[in-house]
């Protein structure tokens, strides 16, 4: 057992970076102040990486204890790896007031009543958001600490947010989570990206976005740059006009990040000049990806910038209207119909 | 002799040509004032019949309020202004929805200084953009809006309501086609309780730094706090429990006690409980600090 912790301590020291191990120690708070002097955090990361694993070896931290730390840094870091979107589906009477131990236990028991060895944590966030931890094991092996699936829900909402799932064990999960959370069913939301934050904000409706009011928009009320009364923009009022209408397609102010769009076209060929791709009968079948450090930005200067035509498509307006970033377009519904997604395989 | 005569021929023939073009000036502005006097009578008629069409919208505006807020004189106003419009009952009709459209347009004003909600009509009437404002105890706060496609049918196009309230649910319920308002209410109802018990927690945990709040949730339908009595060091765990969404107060109050079991049923919790059903949370803790029941 002593090795196992140490190898994972080891595993988790390295997947921080040198310059938050002080932070994420201190706040983690299994470490005295004596024990946190000693340690001098300016040395290569091999060296403090020692040093812990020596107080490891001294203190006789358990699995429990490691684990915790992981658990820490990961809530404070969540936009690392890929998250994905989940949502419940048809909620039972009484899924409004499912309250928070209840939920808790009920998630225990289904999981481990379909898994036989299963490491379990689960902790309640200052912002409502519960971050369960789930180490799998199965029949004839101890559970594997080395690739956790971290999942974060907010009770009575019905999204629940998954890294690091596997196909195997993604019915189990799906399984203990609908039951524990009174709804009858759970599909892909089908979005997608690095940044936790970004996704929850799109899906919870957190970020800004702009509507037609009476009252003047903070748009144009910033836009006022006092300039040459003897110069005249002749181009001013279409590029507000631009500008307008690209915040209400993709939102105003600061925009979720994500980093990619992918559509899948499942629709007939259609160029006159090609008889031969167009005269088949079959559906063309290929795939658009956009991808970009910052896609809605992008996206939303390209339609301000007057690169892409304004009023802007409702293929790009969904992203933000339907926080999805994988369409299926098929000929009949050219807007965004939804598919399951094949499974990633790790 | 001759130049001189010539000189008078000619200068009597200038004289005269002057006289006929002054003529024709003078004609031509007589002309002039003409058409502007025809141009003011027209001026003036056409403002006389939109006195007389406002005066009419007027009657039949003061009807249709009447109508609103009365029963039963209609039949006897209707009867009056049924003589009056005789001559133009073509435009009845239309006078009809003009008075109804000024009607419906204070209704929204006075909407919007109640703090209510707004409408505003977006790409030539095809959209419809209605914003929520929710308050309470006097204060403004965060403003909700909802955007309407009206054709083919009405329905929801994007909103920025949080998922734990049931925009969709409430929608199927209500019919939107014919009666959007019953929607709307509803949907800021639940709004303005949602706001409002956020309110109560926020300043639960600012006033209150002595009750620990164990449990809440995203949509504050429940929340569980942790009292200190004073002088005995016992803690007690106090539950609220609002499952009626669209209220500020709750609809369960439940009070354990670790230590001391017979706690929640002695008189003075049953009251405080009591307490805690009626009056907002965190104005009941200041009353239970006041009185030295909690710390």
């Amino acid at each position: 057992m002593g090795d196992s912790t140490k190898s994972l301590l080891q595993r988790i020291i390295r997947r921080i970076p040198s310059r938050a191990i002080e932070s994420t120690l201190r706040k983690w708070g299994r470490l005295t102040a004596e024990q946190l002097q000693s340690i001098d955090f300016t040395q290569p990361k091999w060296t403090v990486t020692q040093e812990l694993l020596d107080m490891c070896e001294e203190g006789n931290w358990t699995l429990k204890f490691i684990t915790e730390l992981e658990m820490s840094y990961i809530i404070d870091n969540p936009n690392q790896g890929m998250w994905y979107a989940y949502q419940l589906m048809n909620p039972e009477d009484d899924a409004n007031s499912v309250e928070l131990t209840q939920f808790k236990e009920q998630f225990k028991s289904h999981l481990k009543q379909l898994v036989r060895h299963i490491s379990l944590k689960m902790k309640k966030h200052t912002d409502e958001a519960v971050w369960i931890r789930i180490a799998w094991g199965d029949r004839f092996f101890q559970p594997n600490h080395m690739k956790p699936t971290y999942a974060v829900h907010y009770l009575q909402t019905p999204y629940v947010f998954v890294t690091s799932l596997t196909s195997k064990h993604k019915p189990l999960f799906s399984q203990a989570m609908t039951l524990s959370t009174r709804y009858q069913a759970i599909k892909d939301a089908n979005l997608s990206g690095r940044n936790l934050t970004a996704i929850r904000d799109l899906l919870m409706r957190q970020f800004q976005q702009a509507f037609p009011t009476k009252h003047p928009s903070p748009l144009a009320e910033r836009n006022q740059t006092v300039s040459h009364p003897r110069i005249e923009k002749e181009q001013d009022g279409n590029a507000a006009n631009r500008l307008e209408l690209a915040c209400e397609a993709f939102g105003g102010g600061t925009l979720p990040q994500l980093q990619s769009a992918v559509y899948k076209l499942e629709t007939k060929f259609r160029d006159q000049t090609n008889k031969a791709m167009t005269e088949r009968e079959e559906s063309f079948k290929c795939i658009v990806k956009f991808a970009s450090t910052n896609l809605l930005e992008s996206l939303r200067h390209c339609a301000s910038s007057g690169f892409a035509s304004t009023p802007v498509t409702p293929l790009l307006s969904s992203i933000s209207l339907k926080g999805k970033n994988y369409f299926v377009i098929t000929d009949n519904s050219p807007g965004a119909a939804s598919q399951p997604r094949r499974a990633q395989d790790k | 002799m001759e130049g001189s005569s010539k000189g008078g021929v000619l200068s009597h023939l200038s004289l005269l040509e002057a006289k006929a073009r002054s003529r024709k000036t003078q004609l031509h502005q007589i002309k002039e004032l003409r058409d502007k006097v025809e141009a003011l009578r027209i001026q003036r008629d056409q403002l006389r019949a939109e006195i007389e069409t406002h005066k009419i919208l007027q009657k039949v505006r003061a009807s249709l309020d009447k109508k609103c807020t009365k029963g039963g004189e209609e039949e006897e106003l209707q009867v009056k202004e049924g003589e009056k419009m005789n001559e133009d009952s073509e435009h009845s009709q239309l006078l009809r929805l003009m008075a109804r459209h000024t009607q419906l347009k204070d209704l929204l004003h006075a909407h919007h200084i109640i703090g209510g909600y707004n409408i505003t009509k977006t790409i030539q009437g095809r959209r419809v953009c209605a914003s929520l404002a929710t308050a309470y105890e006097g204060v403004y706060l965060e403003t909700y809006n909802v955007e309407f496609d009206l054709k083919p049918t009405v329905r929801i196009r994007r909103h920025d309501v949080p998922p734990f309230i049931p925009v969709d649910s409430l929608a199927e319920q209500s019919n939107m086609q014919t009666d959007i308002r019953a929607f709307l209410d509803t949907l800021s109802k639940y709004l303005n309780g949602y706001a409002g018990r956020k309110q109560q927690l926020k300043l639960v945990k600012e006033r209150h730094k002595s009750v620990e709040v164990m449990e809440s949730n995203v949509l504050c339908s429940i929340l569980v706090m942790l009292l200190t009595v004073p002088g005995e060091r016992v803690t007690v765990l106090c539950t609220l429990k609002y499952t009626d969404h669209t209220r500020c107060l709750p609809t369960g109050v439940y009070v354990q006690c670790e230590a001391d079991k017979e706690l929640p049923d002695s008189p003075q919790w049953k009251n405080n409980c009591s307490l805690l059903m009626e009056t907002p949370v965190h104005k009941a803790l200041t009353i239970m600090r006041d009185r030295w029941i909690i710390a």
